[in-house]
Order: C-alpha cells, then sequence, then structure tokens
C-alpha cells in the first residue's frame, strides 16, 4: 500500500548526518514547526494533502529546508482543549514510518528521511500525509475529517510559525492558570527514596516537586512516557479537608509509598501534618514561635538564618522523609503558587526572607506588605525580628 | 544490543589518544555507527577525533535543572532533553560524538539526571558500537549512561604504582555496581617491549588481566603534539599496529 512499512518498531531510531536524505527543520533552520487546528465540518476537505513549496523530491540530496506540518481536523465531538493532544501525536506516527525521524514539537521540530525510504519510494510529502492521515483517522475515531499542508517555503513557514507562536502561548497562559480543583490527577515522585526511604512528593499544578525539578506537566508527561518510572499519577480522591487540603488520594498513596510511616498530608501548611521533604528542597520554611510567623531559607543562603542556624542544620531537621510539624522544604517557586501554605495562612505569615530570595518574588509579594518583611539586612536575630516588625508594623503585630 | 567498550585510567596515561584508536580501529573494521562518548570532562576526546564541541550535557542539563518551573511552557523538560541531546550529538564521519562535559553544581540533579539516563539509554539503541573514555571514577558510566559494558580496558603507564591505580579503577568499577562483562589491563607507553618485574608482581597481586602493552611510539608524540586527529596517525606506526591487534585479540562483534 506504501512504499515504506508503518509501525511502531520504528520509534525512536535515531537517523545520522550520513545517512539522512533531506532534513527538515532542527537546530540549524531557524523556523519550523507542527499545529493541530479544530475546523469547522465544512472549512476542510477529508484526506487531501496540500503542499506549499518544494516536495521531498525537488530537493538536492542530503540538504536541511524549512517545514511547517498544519494538521486541520473536524468532528462534531472534537473540543479545543484536544489540539496540543492530537499535535503530539504527529511525532508518535511520523515515527512509526520506517526511516523517518521525528524530533520534539511546536516550533523546535527536527526530523529527516533516510537514503533507504527514499529509495524505496518515499519522496514526496503527499505520501507522508495520506500514512499520517490513516493513522490519525484509523487511531482516533473522533476525528471525522483531516486536511494536512507541508510548507516548506521559507517565507511561507516563517509567518505559520510566528502564527503559531500566539497558539502556544496561549495554551501555555492556560496551563499556568490551572488549580488543584480543575483536574483529577497529581503527581507523585519517589526519586528520592534513595536517601529518604520514606519521602514521597506530592506534585499537583499549585504544589511543585521541592527541588524544583518537576511541575504537574512534567510528571504528566513522565508518566505517559514511563508508567514504571519514579513518577506516578496520584488520583486526588476525595477532598476530606476543605481548609487544610486532605485528599483522601494523596492520603492513600502516601501511607503506601512511606510504608505506613506517614499516613495524612496537608498539602499547603507547616504547621499540621506537613508533607514531607528529601534533602533536595530549594528553601525550608521555618516556624518562629516568638512572633507566630514564618521565615524562608535556601540552599544558597551563607551564614545564620534569623533563628540563628544555618541552612544547613534546618535541613538536617527538615529532611529525611519525616513529618516534622514547623518545617517544611519548598522549591521557590512554590511561593508564587495561589496556596502557598494557605492552611496556615500564606504569605502575610511571612516575616523574614534573604534578600535574594525577597528579590526574585517582589512581584508576587503584595506592596503593602514588601517592606514589612524582614531581610538578614534588618534582623540577625529574633529581638531584632520583633522590634523591626513592630517598627515596620506587620499585620501579625497588629 | 549495542557493544560497549569503556575506557578508563588515571590522567596522563594516554587513554585519550587509545579511545581515539578504538573508534578508528571500529571504523577500519567496518564496525559503524559508532557512538563515542567523552565522559572526562578534563579530557578531550573530541581533539583526538578532529571534531568541535558546541554544548556539552553538562551545560544542557545545568540549563534544564534551572528552569524556573513557574516560567515554564508546556513543554516538559523530558521532551525539551530530547531534543538538546540530539542537538548536541556531533556528527562524523562513521561515528557520533556526545562531550558529557561537568559535573553539576549546587542543587537538586536527580530528576534531570534521571531524566538524561533514559534519554542517553534510548539514544544508544540506534548504535551498534559505543565507546566511552571515562574519569578514573566512572561517574558519568554509573549514574548517567548506559550503565554497563561489555569491555572495559583500564589504560595505565609502565609503573607500579600506575598499575595499582588501575586496580583500584577496577575495584570502583565493582563498588559502584556497573554491569561489565570482561575487565582488561592494557600498559602504554611501554619502553623496549619491556615491564618491570616489580609491575608484573603488581599485575598478579590483583589478579589483573593484561590485553597487551602499547609501546612508547614518537608519531603519536607528533601527532598530540601537533594537535592532529588520530585519524592522521599512519598504519605503519608502532602503536597503531599494537592497538589493532590487542583489539583483534579481544573479539569485539
Amino acid at each position: 500500500m506504501f512504499s515504506v512499512d508503518v509501525g511502531p518498531q520504528y520509534e525512536g531510531e535515531r537517523i545520522r548526518k550520513e545517512e539522512y536524505y533531506i532534513e527538515l527543520g532542527g537546530p540549524h533552520i531557524p523556523f519550523k514547526g507542527e499545529l493541530v487546528t479544530i475546523r469547522g465540518m465544512e472549512e476542510i476537505e477529508h484526506e487531501k494533502v496540500i503542499i506549499i513549496g518544494k516536495d521531498i523530491k525537488d530537493v538536492e540530496e542530503g540538504s536541511s529546508h524549512p517545514l511547517f506540518i498544519q494538521v486541520d481536523i473536524a468532528g462534531e465531538a472534537l473540543e479545543k482543549d484536544m489540539e496540543p493532544v492530537f499535535e503530539r501525536r504527529i511525532h508518535m506516527y511520523c515515527n512509526y514510518i520506517e526511516g523517518f525521524w521525528h524530533m520534539a514539537q511546536r516550533d523546535e521540530i527536527w526530523l529527516r528521511l533516510h537514503k533507504d525510504s527514499f529509495k524505496k519510494g518515499l519522496n514526496s510529502f503527499n505520501e507522508v500525509g495520506q500514512i499520517l492521515m490513516l493513522l490519525f483517522t484509523s487511531e482516533l475515531p473522533i476525528i471525522e475529517k483531516i486536511q494536512i499542508t507541508f510548507v516548506t517555503d521559507a517565507a511561507k513557514v516563517e509567518e505559520m510559525v510566528l502564527e503559531a507562536i500566539k497558539v502556544y502561548q496561549a495554551r501555555d497562559d492556560r496551563l499556568k492558570g490551572l488549580i488543584e480543583e480543575d483536574i483529577e490527577d497529581f503527581y507523585g515522585c519517589t526519586l528520592c527514596q534513595s536517601f529518604a526511604p520514606t519521602h514521597i512528593c506530592i506534585i499537583t499544578p499549585e504544589r511543585m516537586s521541592l527541588c524544583g525539578s518537576v511541575s504537574w506537566l512534567d510528571g504528566k508527561a513522565a508518566y505517559k512516557i514511563d508508567p514504571e518510572g519514579p513518577q506516578f499519577a496520584v488520583m486526588k480522591g476525595e477532598l476530606l479537608d476543605p481548609e487544610k487540603y486532605i485528599y483522601s488520594g494523596v492520603n492513600e498513596i502516601v501511607a503506601l509509598k512511606s510504608l505506613g510511616k506517614n499516613t495524612v498530608f496537608c498539602l499547603h501548611s507547616v504547621l499540621e501534618n506537613p508533607h514531607t521533604s528529601c534533602g533536595c528542597f530549594q528553601a525550608i520554611v521555618f516556624y518562629i514561635p516568638e512572633v507566630d510567623g514564618f521565615g524562608i531559607v535556601h540552599r544558597d543562603f551563607v551564614g545564620e538564618s534569623v533563628i540563628g542556624v544555618p541552612f544547613s542544620s534546618l535541613a538536617g531537621e527538615a529532611s529525611g522523609g519525616v513529618q516534622q510539624e514547623g518545617y517544611l522544604g519548598i522549591a521557590i517557586s512554590y511561593m508564587r503558587s495561589p496556596k502557598f501554605l494557605i492552611s496556615d495562612g500564606g504569605l502575610k505569615k511571612i516575616v523574614w526572607l534573604p534578600k535574594a530570595i525577597k528579590e526574585s518574588v517582589k512581584d508576587i509579594i503584595p506592596e503593602d506588605l514588601y517592606d514589612k518583611i524582614a531581610t538578614e539586612d534588618d534582623a540577625k536575630n529574633v529581638d531584632e525580628l520583633m522590634g523591626y516588625l513592630k517598627t515596620t508594623g506587620h499585620p501579625l503585630m497588629a | 544490543m549495542s557493544f560497549v567498550i569503556a575506557i578508563a585510567g588515571k590522567g596522563g596515561t594516554g587513554k585519550t589518544t587509545f579511545s581515539g584508536l578504538i573508534v578508528n580501529y571500529l571504523i577500519k573494521k567496518g564496525k559503524t555507527p559508532i557512538l563515542a562518548i567523552d565522559a572526562d570532562p578534563s579530557s578531550n576526546l573530541n581533539e583526538a577525533l578532529g571534531e568541535k564541541i558546541n554544548l556539552t550535557i553538562g551545560e544542557l542539563t545545568e540549563a534544564l535543572a534551572t528552569i524556573d518551573a513557574s516560567a515554564q511552557g508546556g513543554v516538559s523538560k523530558i521532551e525539551q532533553m530530547e531534543y538538546k541531546i540530539n542537538s548536541a550529538i556531533i556528527e562524523g564521519k562513521g561515528f557520533d560524538l556526545l562531550a558529557m562535559g561537568r559535573p553539576e553544581g549546587p542543587g537538586c540533579y536527580c530528576h534531570v539526571n534521571h531524566l538524561l539516563k533514559s534519554t542517553i539509554t534510548k539514544l544508544t539503541k540506534s548504535y551498534p558500537y559505543i565507546v566511552v573514555d571515562n574519569e578514573a571514577g566512572m561517574e558519568h558510566l554509573s549514574r548517567r549512561t548506559t550503565g554497563k559494558a561489555d569491555l572495559l580496558l583500564i589504560i595505565s603507564d609502565p609503573s607500579p604504582r600506575g598499575i595499582e591505580a588501575a586496580a583500584r579503577i577496577k575495584e570502583v568499577s565493582k563498588e559502584v555496581k556497573l554491569d561489565i562483562k570482561t575487565i582488561k589491563l592494557v600498559i602504554n607507553r611501554v619502553m623496549n617491549d619491556k615491564l618491570y618485574p616489580e609491575s608484573l608482581r603488581v599485575i598478579e597481586k590483583y589478579g589483573l588481566e593484561l590485553a597487551g602493552t602499547v609501546p612508547l611510539d614518537e608519531a603519536i608524540m607528533n601527532l598530540d603534539g601537533e594537535k592532529k586527529p588520530i585519524f592522521e596517525l599512519p598504519p605503519e606506526s608502532i602503536a597503531y599496529q599494537r592497538v589493532f591487534n590487542i583489539l583483534d585479540s579481544l573479539k569485539i562483534t
């Protein structure tokens, strides 16, 4: 039926420089991209392939070119949110084609066609398009109509990429606005269990891993790619306590993965059943009883924190997968979360921050609070801190 | 399955030149494509192979590990990692080259190292032969790349102390739980084809298996001195012939 074989067995085979007939996109081509767009039923012609610019057979062997792949689909049950999911399938299906290599996504795509596959007769985007359309419609019957456009004309590709970037941006903005209530799946990470055997990170759109490297999106992608790996789905289950953010699904997985050591996580609290900490956290939140507030100190902070101990001693208290009330390891960007320590009072309970952190999160601290939070320049011990908070009129002193 | 040849040895033993010669040997024998991995930040396999490095894996993991998650777009790190590693590959004739670069700075690299390992493991499947030039601790081999090797060649100078260092490398490979099928010693820069009796005793004491010795060769010294790639070493050079003989005897399949 086709000039080359098609199937999942060809996935992941890199095609080397000496082996490709044509290279499309990649690090040396400034503009390249792909996009799936949902259209009205009447807007597209089913199973049509359009080629704008040179076709594969028109180029010199071993050359590199710009490429934009526009996949237009229509169907009664299709929803806008599905576009990125279908777009990821371009990568998967291209790699099903023998001797056709597809890497990455959005405006970073990189493709190569093997000389052998070209010799076998795969010399036109028309055939590539036919294969992709067959895969899309047979695996995703929700798609009723599909039309694919391959663009190699440099000026046209540039124009389409610049338009597509706006679409990618809009998707990212939606993702950034995502809250725990919007979704059912949280993710867990046990990568650090080698040195903190009872620790598990619960990752939500509003609470990333303590090390700052696994976002909710990363957890989701990693789980999809490697379901047996250290990141896995945690169905949040029932919200048992809407003030302490205790979820039944979280508790179950925490108990299971900590071998029964911990059974309850209050997702956004330092004071009661706090999330455990591994050892990799970027910063530590610590409770200061004299002022009933919190200080935060990060890994790069040199010297003693306001309570007279350095990061390293606090890290000893907080780490190791033990629930230690009053101590919590965090990623600095957790401070940007709308749910940041929401059960304990959130940002307005923060009384001391190293200057470096304070400046890096300036945009999220309310203007009338900013100058009331002390730094190492304002207070070196709790007595000085209390004086500072009183003088500046910090809300906790009111 | 790829055939993985790892090379280790302390600095100054000529291990990088040896690694380059292995790549040359495999190309000459038609055992291609090869993935050459420079896993020793203080050596420069790329120069031995006549290639220039644009980006090391260390640099790209650093960049990924320090992304502020709240500023991250809708493309996950695992997806970004794959593209970046593929762009960092230097593509030569018969071989591709990946430079690991410096190990990480402070902060947590658990996640990116995990991604790196799985991405490199996936990548290596495209190459029937892999040559890894390691630093003495073999950190990259154990933590960031395949974790196993069919053949580990430990390169030493002819001195008894040098061979003791080679024996320690063998121990390290066991401690870090690397899965290695065969471990052999190669003694490099030997004068007049003779080993010191004390060196022989050390070899015996630690139970090292000697794959062969390579004579001190002016042709190699000149090549190094002029910073020329290993491919310019004349086949009649004595070191070239000896290395090829040793590799013939090791039955690389």
